[in-house]
C-alpha cells in the first residue's frame, strides 16, 4: 500500500516537472500572400515573395537557439485557404505566432509619415474583450472569432516586449503598436501578433532579420519566463 | 331607322377614337416631360419634412504623425440617419482635400439599429487601395469614429459595408462592428 502511494506520488511530481521545465518552444511564422494572393507590390515584386524570403532568414536565425523551434505556414507556390494557418498552428499547439507583412514605403506624402515597423494583435473592442474570458482547458465550443481571447494578454504583453525592444534599434516613434481586427490571426489559440513592415526597396528586408529575430526571442522568452540568452 | 342606329354606331366610333387620341396625346406629352405630375405623399422627401438646423461638426483626421480637427458647419436633422450621411460625406471630403486618399469614396446608404446604436454606412466601394498599408486603414477607421463619436454621441458602434455587404479586405475583419472608441 505504501509502494503504491509512492508510485502515485512519483508520478504526479514527474509530470509536475515536465509541465514546468519545458525545453523548446514552437513559433510559427506565417508569411502573408499565397499562390492564388500575391499581396502588395513592392519595387516591381510581390509581398509574397519577399515575406517568404524574410520567412525563412528569420528561421535560420532562431534556430541558432537550440530550444526554439521555427515552423512556417506555407511553402512556395502554397494556396491556403481562409483559417488553414490558424487550424495549422493550433493543432501543432504552438507557443507563438506571427503573422509577417510588407508594404511600399515611398516619397508619396500619404506614406513618409508612417512608422517602420507597426505590430498588431488581434482586438475587436479595447475595453470589453479583456472583461470576457476564455479557458482553453475548459471543455467548451468557443467560436474561431472569439478563440483569440484565450490568449490576449499574452498577445498584448508580447507586442509590448517586441516594442520595447525594436525601439532600441530603430527611433523611438517609429514603431506602431494596435489592438485591431487583424484579419490573418483570426483564429489562432496561441499568442499571435503580427508585424507590418515598411520597404523602400525589395532587399532591404535584410536589415530587420536581426532586430526581428532578437525582439521574437525576448518576447518567447519573457512570456513563458526563461533565460534570455545573449 | 337603319340609318339612326348607323348613325349612332359611328357617331360612338368617332368619340371612342377620339378619346383615345387624347389619352395618347396625354401621354406623349407626358412622357416627354411636357405634363410632369406632382404627386404628394407624407411620406415622400422626409428631408423637407423633417425639421433641420445647421451646426458645428468637428472632424478628425490623422495627418503628419498628428490627428488635427476641422470645424464644419453642416445640416444637423432630427433623422439622425441623414445626419450621419451629411458628416461622413463632410469627412470623407475632408480627407479628400486633404489629399489622406487616393481612392474617393460616396454613401450609398445609412441605416441604424432599433435602439438608434449601431450605425451601418454602406460605401459605393471599398474605401482602401490594394497598395495601403494596415496603419493607413487603421487610422483612416479611427478618424471616421472619431469624429462621429465626438458629434453624436449616441452611436457606440459603427459597420463599414461596401454595397451592403461587409467590406472584403487582406488585413481588416469588417464582419463586425467597430466601436466608436476606437482603438488608438
Amino acid at each position: 500500500m505504501n509502494q503504491n502511494k509512492l508510485i502515485i506520488f512519483l508520478t504526479l511530481l514527474l509530470q509536475l516537472k515536465i509541465n514546468f521545465c519545458k525545453t523548446s518552444y514552437t513559433i510559427m511564422l506565417d508569411p502573408a500572400g499565397d499562390a492564388a494572393e500575391p499581396g502588395r507590390v513592392i519595387d516591381e515584386t510581390y509581398e509574397r515573395g519577399l515575406t517568404l524570403q524574410f520567412a525563412q532568414a528569420l528561421k535560420k536565425e532562431l534556430e541558432s537557439d537550440k530550444s526554439i523551434r521555427v515552423i512556417l505556414s506555407r511553402f512556395p507556390g502554397e494556396s491556403i485557404e481562409p483559417l488553414q494557418n490558424a487550424s495549422f498552428a493550433n493543432r501543432l499547439n504552438v507557443d507563438l505566432f506571427v503573422s509577417l507583412h510588407f508594404y511600399q514605403k515611398t516619397s508619396n506624402h500619404l506614406q513618409d509619415t508612417q512608422p517602420a515597423i507597426s505590430l498588431y494583435h488581434l482586438l475587436y473592442h479595447p475595453v470589453t474583450d479583456f472583461w470576457q474570458s476564455a479557458k482553453k482547458d475548459k471543455l467548451e465550443f468557443i467560436p474561431y472569432d472569439e478563440i483569440y481571447k484565450v490568449s490576449l494578454n499574452e498577445s498584448t504583453k508580447a507586442v509590448q516586449i517586441a516594442k520595447k525592444l525594436l525601439e532600441t534599434t530603430f527611433i523611438k516613434n517609429s514603431i506602431f503598436t494596435v489592438g485591431c481586427p487583424f484579419k490573418p490571426l483570426l483564429g489562432v489559440v496561441a499568442p499571435a501578433f503580427a508585424i507590418e513592415i515598411g520597404l523602400t526597396d525589395k532587399n532591404s528586408w535584410q536589415d530587420f532579420v536581426k532586430p526581428i529575430s532578437l525582439s521574437l526571442n525576448h518576447v518567447y522568452k519573457q512570456l513563458y519566463k526563461t533565460e534570455v540568452t545573449k | 331607322m337603319l340609318n339612326k342606329s348607323c348613325y349612332l354606331y359611328n357617331f360612338k366610333i368617332a368619340l371612342l377614337s377620339l378619346l383615345f387620341f387624347l389619352l395618347g396625346c396625354f401621354f406623349y406629352l407626358l412622357y416627354h416631360q411636357k405634363i410632369v405630375i406632382i404627386w404628394t405623399d407624407k411620406t415622400d422627401n422626409p428631408v423637407l419634412l423633417t425639421p433641420a438646423k445647421r451646426r458645428s461638426f468637428t472632424l478628425y483626421f490623422f495627418k503628419d504623425n498628428i490627428w488635427k480637427n476641422e470645424q464644419k458647419e453642416l445640416i444637423d436633422s432630427d433623422d439622425i440617419r441623414l445626419t450621419i450621411n451629411y458628416l461622413t460625406t463632410a469627412w470623407l471630403n475632408q480627407i479628400e482635400e486633404e489629399r489622406l486618399t487616393d481612392k474617393p469614396v460616396t454613401i450609398q446608404a445609412v441605416l441604424l439599429n432599433e435602439l438608434d446604436t449601431l450605425a451601418f454606412i454602406s460605401f459605393d466601394r471599398s474605401p482602401f487601395a490594394k497598395h495601403y498599408s494596415v496603419f493607413q486603414k487603421i487610422m483612416w477607421i479611427e478618424g471616421l469614429l472619431r469624429t462621429i463619436k465626438k458629434n453624436l454621441p449616441k452611436i457606440t458602434e459603427v459597420s463599414l459595408l461596401a454595397h451592403h455587404q461587409p467590406i472584403i479586405d487582406m488585413h481588416i475583419d469588417f464582419s463586425h462592428g467597430f466601436p466608436t472608441t476606437g482603438f488608438c
